[in-house]
């Protein structure tokens, strides 16, 4: 006697792998969905974590700067700083703590240079396109034959005369530090006191103003930068990422804030550079923009 | 019953596999709260990063606000005050509290300090920053409260000694309240507020009143060259205070300044180590700026360093600037000085260059440069300096012919004519020459008195020894010309001169002071008085000035409570200066400068406490205060003049404003007055706010953030 086991007919094996084609298609198109938002809100996070101390930071520098006639700042738009085309460099003495030399009376002031680095030495790959903090602590002593790491060098001798590694993004200097490893793009100007906003550190419309003169009518240094994620950055080679920077355009004169970050987030959004049109979107996206105005310590009107 | 074939158990499974579904399924919840746990971990962390940012952003804005608001107190009292001040008590700003103990301290938040009429009290409420912790423990100290030394230090205790490193402050200090600020700014509260977003404490030191480190001292602190202590010793710019009068040391002093002038004061050996020469003349050169054009503005501005050309590793030699109150507590930790002197000494001075007698604010635009009389160091004057001769004093050199000694004519700045008249002073921003000047300062006085002191001035800086005479028009054009006499050495020969009296003083060199003036002789018989309070020719020592820089660094409140400040620039003073340099000088002492500037400060008629002085004009009054100190002889008596004038000033306040900003909230459940101190601090921020306002202009000359990390 034939033996018959009931089992599923062909109809609901088709229809039952067709549900579970469909569920696992829904599913997986969920999980990946969380996935790439769960990543975009870590590498946000992450840029985030890392950007606002950095910050917080740049805002201390900057509140402490020593703003004195007779002490250089070296920036966009002075006689040794000039316009500036790319990543920005920026130079000043501030009243922070720095990395003092290892004999001499430490004095409470610094040379403070932010810059991007953009030296193609094959020792600097790890630095290249790098945000980068100089600090160098100054030292009381008014007898120091290495006057780069000695006193503070008044006017008429400027800070670029003395520390030259702040004249260009491609000089190294082992006293320059990375403070933001994602950050690969910086741009700033300045807010003047009267209000409007410029690349040149003095207001040129008042009667012989036509030098920083310890930053008199800058009220505020507007900065602008991009960052890329950790995760992201690894999947670029430095020239992608400084190709990527070269199409985030210089701040334009007048321009008033987040004008810049609007023209960069556009050059993002429609590339128009072959090299950044052929990245993956998922690391596009993951660029961040920042912008944040460094308010200096007032100078009377 | 038996179970249908389709719904039995598939073959091999066993009774260990039935539980596998709940097993992933309470997997994938472990793992999907350990995701969440983790991301609600992480957001959590960033929010607090981010509050944290948000509190200290708060606190920051708190503390400039509080700032803001304290200047226009300070501004407003000047308005109510009048200008010029009315009373003339209104010259400085009201002190609140009693601060005996606390010469520097003018104002203070304190919920019993009622500053009188017309300064703005401070809303304090009555919660104690120090005494009464916050409901998180937040309190400041009162060593943190004197973390800047402006405050003499307790004695030290059992086991310490002077050297002892500590801030304490004297027990008669009681530290600032809180002052709380809602959405409609500082209140006064007597319980607790949900409308509070955060309070600041805050005193207010009279920074103008210490000596400015910037120009303050000299080296070779313990010289015994004669000639370099009597260049010191007649003064003039306040680089010529003893600061060993503070307590410092000769070595403290030596490296102080070797440090803050390398360059220009050009020390042997190293920081910390620095000698110098018995007569450092470099030093000398440079604050008294010697050796430029004859008649040239003396305008080094000392606020302004400059680093020499050709510096380099193999030239490192720098100027240096105490930039701030921080770098100097440094400098002092570095430099292992003494922690008492710190009293005394300040960062930040400033003054607009213009006097404040009667109307003269307003009518001139500075004061007449001191170096101006240069022109005259030599007789005849030179071809280059007779244009500058008359266009600065109105005379025209008359060299002598026959019996007729030469002289000068006065004719004004313009023409060849002789005058008969002085003309006025009138309008706004005016630069008058020496004698309209003279004449607008001594208003009574006749053109024959104001010629003369005129001349007697040319004859104590030219390098002559004949008498000076000016010729000028009698009231009568039909009349013969008239003549007003100096005093020099030698007796003039003209038959008209005055008789003179039996002894006479002439310095033959440049006035290095205003106070100098004094020895200028009016007809040729009594000398100007720089020493009594019914002085007439006390005006003349506000419309002078050494150093034209404007606005001058390196001056002192003339109204200081700190005596000791005073002292320092009243120590080794000349008092009895000569003109032969085989002479004996008599110079002020520390006991005698101590006393003098003592009763400067204190006398209960004279003294600056009782009747501040409302312009350099008032120094007579203060010579008369403490002048006897010393000595006896009118020439002693006016080394206060020559001591105070030139480095003092009265139209400035100075203040270093040290403020402590913390923002938070009350909890809700802090309702009653007891609850009042139980705020709760978020983030806290401390600034000493260096300001120099113009009690005049009521306008800020300068001023200096600096943020106090602690």
């Amino acid at each position: 006697m034939r033996h018959f086991i009931r089992a599923f007919t062909l109809v609901e094996i088709l229809i039952a792998i067709s549900l579970l084609g469909i569920l696992t298609l829904l599913l997986s198109r969920l999980f990946n969905s969380a996935a790439i938002t769960t990543s975009m809100s870590g590498k946000r996070m992450e840029s985030e974590g890392q950007i606002r101390p950095l910050l917080d930071r740049m805002a201390i520098d900057f509140a402490q700067m020593a703003k004195r006639a007779d002490l250089d700042f070296y920036g966009k738009g002075t006689a040794d700083g000039g316009a500036m085309t790319g990543n920005d460099r920026i130079a000043f003495f501030s009243m922070v703590p720095g990395d003092y030399p290892s004999t001499g009376s430490e004095s409470p002031f610094s040379v403070i240079a932010y810059k991007v680095n953009s030296s193609l030495a094959a020792a600097n790959a790890a630095v290249y396109t790098r945000f980068q903090r100089m600090a160098r602590g100054l030292v009381m002593n008014g007898d120091s034959s290495a006057i780069n790491d000695g006193p503070i060098a008044f006017a008429p001798v400027n800070i670029s005369t003395v520390w030259t590694s702040v004249t260009s993004n491609a000089t190294t200097d082992s006293k320059y530090e990375i403070a933001g490893p994602q950050v690969f793009r910086f741009e700033y100007y300045y807010l003047l006191t009267n209000g409007t906003f410029s690349t040149t550190p003095w207001d040129p419309s008042l009667a012989g103003h036509a030098s920083p003169a310890g930053m008199r009518d800058v009220a505020a240094v507007v900065a602008a930068m991009a960052t890329l994620d950790s995760r992201s950055r690894v999947l670029l080679t430095n020239p992608q990422v400084a190709t990527i920077s070269g199409t985030l355009i210089d701040y334009a004169p007048g321009s008033g804030p987040g004008w810049l970050l609007t023209q960069w987030q556009n050059a993002l959004n429609t590339p128009t550079n072959a090299s950044v049109q052929a990245l993956p979107r998922s690391i596009i996206a993951g660029i961040r923009l920042y912008e944040r105005h460094f308010y200096l310590a007032p100078t009377p009107q | 019953m038996t179970r249908s074939p389709r719904f039995a158990p598939p073959k091999g499974r066993n009774s260990d596999q039935k539980g596998a579904a709940l097993v992933i399924v309470l997997a994938f919840v472990v793992l999907l709260t350990t995701l969440v746990v983790a991301y609600l971990s992480r957001t959590t962390t960033d929010r607090a990063l981010a509050r944290s940012s948000f509190d200290n952003t708060s606190a920051d804005l708190l503390a400039r606000s509080a700032l803001d608001i304290i200047i226009a107190d300070f501004k407003k009292e000047m308005t109510d005050g009048g200008t010029p001040p009315s009373p003339s008590t209104n010259i400085v700003p009201q002190r609140s509290g009693s601060f005996g103990d606390v010469p520097n301290l003018i104002r203070r938040s304190h919920r019993s300090d009622v500053p009188p009429p017309p300064a703005v009290a401070s809303f304090a409420s009555a919660v104690n920053s120090t005494d009464d912790a916050s409901l998180n423990g937040r309190a400041i100290s009162a060593a943190r409260w004197n973390k800047h030394y402006l405050i003499p230090r307790r004695a030290p205790a059992i086991g310490e000694t002077a050297t002892t490193v500590y801030t304490d402050p004297i027990a008669g200090f009681i530290p600032p309240d809180w002052v709380f600020v809602t959405n409609l700014g500082p209140t006064v509260l007597t319980a607790p507020n949900p409308a509070v977003i955060g309070r600041y404490a805050y005193a207010v030191y009279d920074e103008g009143g210490l000596l400015d480190l910037n120009v303050a001292g000299f080296p070779s602190a313990n010289s015994t060259d004669a000639g370099y202590l009597r260049t010191i010793g007649r003064k003039g710019v306040l680089a010529f205070a003893d600061l060993t009068a503070t307590g410092l040391s000769f070595d403290a002093v030596d490296n102080l300044i070797g440090w803050r002038n390398y360059y220009n004061a050009n020390p042997a050996g190293s920081y910390s180590a620095f000698t110098f020469a018995a007569n450092p003349t470099e030093f000398i050169r440079y604050f008294l700026e010697t050796g430029g054009p004859a008649g040239a503005d003396r305008n080094r501005n000392f606020g302004v360093v400059t680093t020499p050309a050709g510096y380099s590793s193999a030239n490192p030699r720098t100027d240096q600037a105490i930039i701030n109150r921080t770098e100097l507590l440094a400098l002092r930790k570095s430099l292992t000085f003494a922690q008492d002197a710190m009293q005394y000494l300040g960062t930040f001075s400033r003054e607009t260059n213009r006097p404040t007698w009667g109307t003269s604010g307003t009518v001139l635009a500075g004061r007449f440069p001191l170096s101006r009389f240069d022109l005259f160091t030599t007789t005849p004057p030179p071809a280059a300096n007779t244009s500058g001769i008359q266009a600065l004093f109105g005379l025209i050199y008359v060299p002598s012919a026959g019996s007729v000694a030469e002289h000068w004519r006065y004719v004004g700045k313009i023409g060849s004519a002789l005058l008969s008249g002085i003309p006025a002073v009138s309008g706004s921003n005016q630069d008058p020459d020496l004698f309209p000047l003279l004449q607008y300062a001594l208003p009574t006085a006749t053109i024959g008195e104001i010629l003369s002191i005129g001349a007697s001035l040319i004859d104590q800086c030219d390098g002559n020894d004949e008498t000076t005479w000016i010729e000028f028009a009698a009231p009568d054009p039909s009349s013969p010309p008239l003549k007003a006499f100096g005093i020099d050495r030698a007796a003039s020969t003209e038959a008209d001169a005055p008789s003179r009296p039996a002894t006479v003083l002439v310095l033959n060199r440049a006035f290095r002071n205003v106070g100098e003036l004094s020895y200028a002789y009016r007809n040729g018989s009594t000398s100007l008085d720089f020493r009594s309070t019914t002085s007439t020719d006390a005006p003349l020592l506000d419309l002078f000035t050494y150093n034209t820089a404007n606005p001058r660094l390196g001056t002192v409140s003339l109204n200081t409570r700190n005596s000791g400040v005073l002292a320092a620039v009243l120590r080794g003073a000349v008092s009895q200066d000569s003109t032969s340099s085989a002479a004996v000088v008599s110079f002020v002492t520390q006991t005698a400068a101590t006393n003098a500037a003592n009763s400067i400060v204190s006398d209960p008629v004279l003294g600056t406490a009782a009747n501040p002085a409302i312009g350099r004009a008032a120094v007579a009054r203060l010579a008369a205060a403490g002048g006897s100190r010393a000595g006896a002889t009118e020439e002693e008596q006016e080394s206060i003049a020559r001591a105070l004038a030139e480095v003092g000033q009265t139209r400035t306040w100075g203040l270093m404003i040290d403020l402590v900003a913390q923002s938070g909230r009350y909890p809700p459940n802090a309702t009653s007055a007891a609850d009042l101190p139980r705020f709760v601090v978020h983030a806290e921020k401390r600034y000493w706010l260096h300001i120099a306002l113009d009690r005049f202009t009521r306008q800020v000359i300068d001023q200096q953030l600096e943020a106090v990390y602690e």
